[in-house]
């Protein structure tokens, strides 16, 4: 593909193209009927349509021209095109501590992809060096890109491999280690190394950006600082997301890996932790812990990293008027745990009780989570709870469904005992079950009410 | 009025891009209304801009030179007339398909060569002015001609892009934008450098401005258009001065810059007989007691409140060039002023030394060096001493090529590094547009006829440049031709009428136009015409009505009683 002449066109523009000897990057003069166009020959991104050719004019703007339109071309020349960020070697300073990269295909720092018109992701030391400098007064950088996937398609088999390469890095003495990752299901990540990877001697940071690193207001170059420090300098020996506080560039958040949630498509300040205070804040200076209790680091603290996951498991998203075949075909397919986001305490209407009931005598394991995110199941409170606990279910008091999901996974993975599994899930970690809900972890303000417009006025969102 | 034979002589050549807000409901990205706001914002928001990579993998010289002065951007935000797009936490939405249709339409207005598949570009603006850090614009058309003086001028392009923010403040580090105004859309349509005298550079921003207007399909009013205007001389650097608001200040701008840039000529030929290279100068500078600085009019209390030093920097042998004249009462001080002003963010200019006695025998200063004293946080003065020095070192090559502000009475000063196309690169976020095959005829259809077309008509009907002028730029062309068409009033009394009479009443709060509207004053004059009112009854009887809401014509003519 690399040495396609006709890059990305195909039909009617490819037989143009053909017809008058163009190719993609020739500097040409087109004629359509009274009109002339002159600039390069770009590549054609494979989802655009097949009728128009893309010239990019010498004001470096592109446009593009319908095919079937033109009626001369003059070749000029071609225009020979080197792209890359601008690679130097990573300084190393023997009094900084050795960070570790791990890649996975997010985008910290970036280039674009002519073919699909695409960011994709720079990430070798050096290139990191040319596009963020400030990391070399930080730290010493490794880099090692695991896999190049989006982060919409990472899965089991890519947190076991991350799991791996943890503790690989732990035990070459790394002092922290850092995870470039898309922003979709970072936080599943997070959860699924915060089971996989217990008794960390380090952090474990996992960062990516919200607007996309080719832009020149990204959040990424920032994110990417404040993590090498948290990898570089951070106190706790945890799996944490790193990503901005408030949408301005100001600080970021270390969010515990089971308790942080993507609450929004595309803000900056888009990772929030639910139902409790997010450990701490990092900026270009400081760390503010906002929570006492945390693992110290501890280089000599042996971890124990269990890098397993029984796939077998599903969640559900409950909604008014479920039947009762949504639980019924999961388990005739084969799934051996159903993790259930209920309305209010942990709730789901009656015709779920029978579906249920065959479900965790068959051997299912079948968790309930809340759909509203913040708050308990406390599936005590109603009839409705008291009869679903009856019929085999277990709260799993305020664990995110999500987190739930990975951590039932991850428990089936570690054990075929049911009671073990049980145990595993309602043992806390990372903060995936606190025992009491603080007054400041539920926040969600609403705009137009006079006293949250005051809060507003200055740069703190 | 100025023959210019000497700036002909010196080869000037001007080029001009006019940046003209459409009347759009809504903005061009999101779906925001394009109210501009006076009153205090709601939020605020803080983002830093770093330059990223072009398509050819270049960094843009003035995005690099904008990351040096590490600027802390805000951005003030109204609840309820911006959305998160404005504040860059939402993905642009597609264009606007009404300012895309007004952009093609006036594309078609300066005859260009059309698009067929809109591309999207992201242009860097790292000053913070857009808080994406680029601004997205995109071409309609190119190789673009209209007639003037007798020949043709030829434009290059126009894009159609959205608007940038409002400045508010910029005082050292920091600098507040408000977002009202972020993506209203514009057209720029760009002339090739073809005009060879700053009055062909006003007579041509006047042409484009009819030309655009005469479409209704452009906003008016203040801010509604700017020009950015380029001047060269032979031998000398395409200068972009950003932003001009009025036609008015275009010839003294294009005056003043062609002889600045032959000032830097006659410095650098100066410089290069002189014994001085630019090795002479090093970036070195010594930070001045309480007494030196006070010597030098800095006020040492006020620069201990705010922790900043006060500094020297001593340029040997080059008194006679820093006051070289540039421009009306500047020198070459100014283009250092400038500079540093931009680049190392100092909130006061630096001066020359006032030649204290202290100061003087305390650096071994002759009375050939200049000796510049300036202040800042500590930090900022090394990089104002190296910015002085590649400064200086650009005077011995000619002239910088420069983006510059418009000053009142016609200088400029430093804006920043001109921007080349580096700095362009694909949206990612939005796919290419095609436009559909039916819509190009179908807007043809709707274009009025040219201004140059109509003048000549006009001319041939007997009306005068003044009334030609008035028809063309209050947009009353259109009414005027229709009048016209309905009745046999004569064309010169009909033109007095709409381009003085109704001007004058409305100046005088008689507005017949907002009182009764285009059609309610197109239907008033032929009525008046039918029933044997002249011209100056009609006049008469509009104002009576323009003061009398709701009134009838027979009441108007019972009133009045036009003889």
């Amino acid at each position: 593909m690399s040495n396609d002449v006709f890059k990305g066109y195909r039909e009617a523009t490819r037989e143009m193209m053909e017809k008058f000897g163009i190719s993609v990057w020739d500097d040409i003069i087109l004629t359509a009927g009274p009109n002339t166009f002159e600039g390069v020959v770009l590549p054609r991104s494979e989802t655009a349509d097949a009728n128009h050719i893309v010239i990019k004019l010498a004001t470096g703007y592109n446009i593009g021209i319908l095919a079937s339109k033109v009626t001369g071309v003059k070749i000029l020349g071609s225009k020979n095109v080197v792209f890359q960020i601008p690679e130097q070697e990573f300084p190393f300073d023997p009094s900084h501590p050795n960070v570790k990269l791990l890649g996975t295909g997010g985008t910290i720092a970036s280039r674009l992809d002519y073919k699909t018109g695409a960011v994709i992701p720079a990430f070798s030391p050096g290139e990191l060096y040319g596009a963020v400098p400030e990391l070399a007064d930080i730290c010493n950088l490794e880099t090692e890109k695991l896999f190049g996937i989006f982060s919409e398609d990472m899965g089991p088999k890519e947190y076991i491999i991350l799991a791996k390469a943890i503790e690989k890095e732990i035990e070459k003495g790394t002092a922290g280690i850092m995870i470039g990752h898309g922003t979709d299901t970072l936080s599943h990540t997070a959860a699924a190394l915060t089971y996989m990877c217990q008794d960390l001697p380090i952090p474990v940071v996992l960062v990516g950006s919200q607007r996309s690193s080719d832009r020149p207001s990204s959040d990424a170059a920032l994110n990417l600082i404040h993590a090498a420090r948290t990898a570089a300098f951070f106190d706790a020996a945890e799996v944490v997301v790193c990503m901005f506080g408030p949408t301005s560039d100001d600080y970021g958040l270390l969010h515990r890996g089971p308790q942080v949630r993507k609450m929004h498509s595309s803000y900056r300040s888009t990772f929030r932790t639910i139902g409790d205070r997010p450990l701490a804040m990092v900026d270009r200076d400081k760390f503010t812990f906002l929570k006492k209790d945390y693992i110290k680091r501890d280089p000599t603290r042996k971890p124990n990293i269990r890098p397993v996951f029984d796939d077998r498991v599903g969640m559900i998203y409950y909604y008014p008027s479920m039947k009762a075949d949504m639980i019924d075909s999961m388990v005739e397919n084969g799934y051996k745990g159903i993790i259930i986001a209920g309305t209010g305490l942990g709730h789901v209407n009656k015709a779920l009780y029978e579906p249920i009931r065959r479900a965790t005598e068959a051997g299912v394991h079948v968790f309930m989570t809340v759909q509203t995110l913040w708050g308990f199941a406390q599936m005590y409170v109603y009839d409705t709870g008291r009869l679903l606990m009856q019929r085999g279910v277990v709260p799993l008091g305020n664990m995110l469904p999500e987190a739930a999901y990975i951590k039932l996974g991850w428990a089936m993975g570690v054990s075929d005992d049911p009671e073990e599994v049980k145990r595993l899930m309602l043992s806390p970690v990372g903060g995936d079950i606190t025992e009491s809900e603080p007054p400041d972890g539920y926040i969600i303000l609403q705009g137009g009410v006079p006293e949250v417009k005051d809060i507003f006025k200055g740069i703190n969102r | 009025m100025q023959d210019y034979t000497e700036l002909r002589e010196l080869g000037f050549k001007g080029g001009l891009e006019t940046h003209q807000q459409l009347a759009t409901r809504g903005k061009l990205f999101c779906r925001c209304s394009t109210k501009i706001r006076n009153d205090e914002h709601d939020q605020e928001i803080l983002r830093h801009m770093r330059p990223t990579l072009s398509e050819f993998g270049e960094y843009d010289g003035t995005a690099l030179m904008e990351f040096k002065t590490k600027k802390q951007v805000h951005y003030q935000l109204y609840n309820d007339s911006v959305c998160t797009y404005e504040m860059d936490d939402t993905p642009p939405f597609q264009a606007n398909p009404e300012a895309v249709e007004s952009a093609l339409q006036l594309a078609m207005m300066f005859n260009m060569s059309l698009v067929d598949e809109l591309h999207i570009t992201r242009k860097q603006y790292l000053d913070g002015s857009i808080p994406t850090g680029f601004q997205r614009t995109a071409i309609v058309g190119v190789n673009g001609k209209i007639p003037f003086m007798g020949r043709d001028l030829h434009f290059v392009q126009m894009s159609m892009e959205e608007d940038a923010c409002r400045e508010v403040s910029d005082i050292g580090h920091h600098v507040v934008y408000r977002t009202d105004r972020l993506s209203i859309p514009l057209v720029e349509p760009v002339t090739a450098p073809e005009l060879y005298t700053p009055r062909e550079m006003a007579i041509a921003a006047k042409l484009i401005g009819e030309t655009l207007r005469s479409t209704h399909l452009v906003r008016r009013g203040i801010g509604s258009v700017r020009q950015d205007v380029n001047i060269s001389i032979r031998g000398g650097t395409r200068i972009e001065i950003k932003g001009v608001a009025k036609i008015g200040y275009i010839e003294p701008l294009s005056r003043i810059e062609a002889y600045r840039q032959k000032a830097l000529l006659d410095l650098r030929h100066e410089l290069k007989t002189s014994d001085l290279t630019p090795d002479s100068f090093k970036p070195i500078y010594t930070v001045l007691d309480k007494i030196a600085s006070a010597g030098e009019g800095f006020d040492p209390a006020m620069l201990e409140s705010k922790n900043h030093k006060a500094a020297v920097m001593v340029l040997k042998g080059f008194k006679k060039f820093i006051t070289t004249p540039t421009q009306p009462e500047l020198s070459f001080l100014d283009e250092l002023r400038g500079r540093v002003r931009v680049i190392a963010c100092l909130e006061y200019d630096p001066v020359l030394e006032q030649a204290t006695q202290l100061l003087r025998s305390n650096h071994n200063i002759s009375p050939e060096d200049a000796a510049i004293v300036f202040a800042g946080p500590e930090e900022d003065l090394e990089t104002t001493v190296k910015e002085i020095c590649i400064r200086i070192e650009e005077a011995f090559q000619g002239i910088p090529p420069e983006t510059r502000q418009a000053l009142p009475g016609g200088t400029t000063d430093f804006e920043r590094i001109l921007p080349g196309a580096d700095r362009m690169y694909p949206d990612t976020d939005l796919p290419p547009q095609p436009i559909p095959a039916d819509t190009f005829t179908r807007l043809q259809k709707l274009l009025p006829p040219k201004p140059w077309e109509r003048r000549d008509l006009y001319k041939k009907l007997g009306l005068s440049d003044h009334l030609i002028d008035r028809l063309l730029n209050l947009e009353l062309c259109d009414l005027y031709d229709s009048i016209l068409e309905s009745t046999d009033l004569k064309p010169k009394a009909l033109a007095s009428l709409l381009a003085d009479r109704m001007r004058g009443s409305k100046r005088a709060g008689r507005d017949w136009i907002k009182v009764l509207g285009i059609d309610g004053v197109q239907k008033a004059i032929i009525w008046c015409f039918t029933k044997g009112v002249t011209s100056k009854g009609a006049w008469h009887i509009l104002d009576w009505m323009s003061l009398n809401a709701d009134s009838t014509l027979e009441q108007a003519l019972k009133a009045v009683k036009p003889a």
